[in-house]
């Protein structure tokens, strides 16, 4: 059996999904049942989800949900640092 | 010199020019989310090429060109946190936030009860048109709330790490990270509304 102690402070130091599967099941059932830490709790885990998923779809599109990009002379800027750097080098 | 590095058929390394084209903007993403600067991310950006240029023989091609390119820009993106976050003051005004932290950390037990979700969290974030409500909420909260909640919560880093980055106690990143989950909570209810409702 786990403690709200244990449940919480598993909580507040990583992303409940990186935990082992037993330890995770564990947790999850705790915090959906605990009348003392569980209200807590599932607001930690929700935005663990959202977070996650967040990281998710930023490794899978490279432009932000606002379309927010680089602008033309920008990277044309960047190019011509880089040329200058690998012709010093 | 470049020579013997592996070469992935979709992100040649051996120009490192082309990185802009095909990484710029992920890298750009990365660091815009993390820094809310235009200026600031887009210079970071540049930095991590010119780094990555020193330190190419380093790279093994195990990973994705943009995978080790971003290990690059995170240092960046913190050195840019480190420095900015000095200028910050933790608002402690709040004692009942400390003793709450203080409380929760001997037992395990939150005095704090919020209130449940009006909206499926579950549901929504699962829908495209989610995102951009989560990055405006998210681009509201003060710089010190946000870097706290996204170096913990959104990076998954070890809770020692964030506090030497920021230079906050671990009770002020506990703070910290509940004013952002309830600030996101309210703003976030406050703007999505599910279709069909």
């Amino acid at each position: 059996m786990l403690t709200c102690k244990q449940v919480s402070n598993a909580l507040a130091d990583r992303d409940y999904a990186s935990l082992p599967p037993l330890k995770r099941a564990a947790l999850q059932v705790h915090v959906a049942l605990c009348a003392v830490c569980g209200k807590y709790n599932r607001q930690v885990m929700v935005m663990q989800d959202t977070a996650r998923e967040f990281r998710a779809r930023e490794e899978k599109s490279p432009v932000d949900a606002h379309g927010n990009v680089l602008a033309g002379h920008e990277k044309q800027a960047i190019k011509e640092a880089i040329r200058k750097a690998t012709a010093d080098s | 010199m470049h020579t013997g590095v592996a070469q992935n058929a979709s992100m040649p390394v051996s120009d490192p020019e082309q990185w802009v084209d095909q990484c710029g903007d992920y890298l750009f993403r990365y660091a815009l989310m993390r820094l809310r600067n235009h200026d600031a991310a887009r210079d970071a950006v540049q930095e991590t090429f010119l780094a990555a240029i020193k330190s190419l023989d380093r790279y093994d091609g195990r990973v994705e060109i943009r995978f080790w390119l971003r290990g690059i820009l995170r240092f960046k993106i913190i050195d840019h946190m480190r420095k900015t976050s000095r200028e910050q003051s933790v608002d402690t005004q709040d004692g009942h936030e400390i003793l709450d932290s203080l409380l929760f950390k001997a037992s395990g037990i939150p005095t704090i009860r919020p209130e449940a979700w009006k909206i499926d969290p579950g549901q929504a974030i699962m829908r495209e048109e989610f995102w951009p409500v989560f990055e405006s909420c998210l681009g509201k909260l003060k710089d010190l709330v946000r870097q706290a909640f996204v170096l913990k919560t959104v990076d998954d880093m070890e809770t020692e790490e964030v506090c030497k980055v920021l230079e906050i106690s671990p009770n002020h990143l506990w703070v910290l990270n509940h004013r952002a989950r309830t600030q996101l909570k309210k703003c976030i209810e406050a703007h999505w509304t599910p279709e069909g409702l």
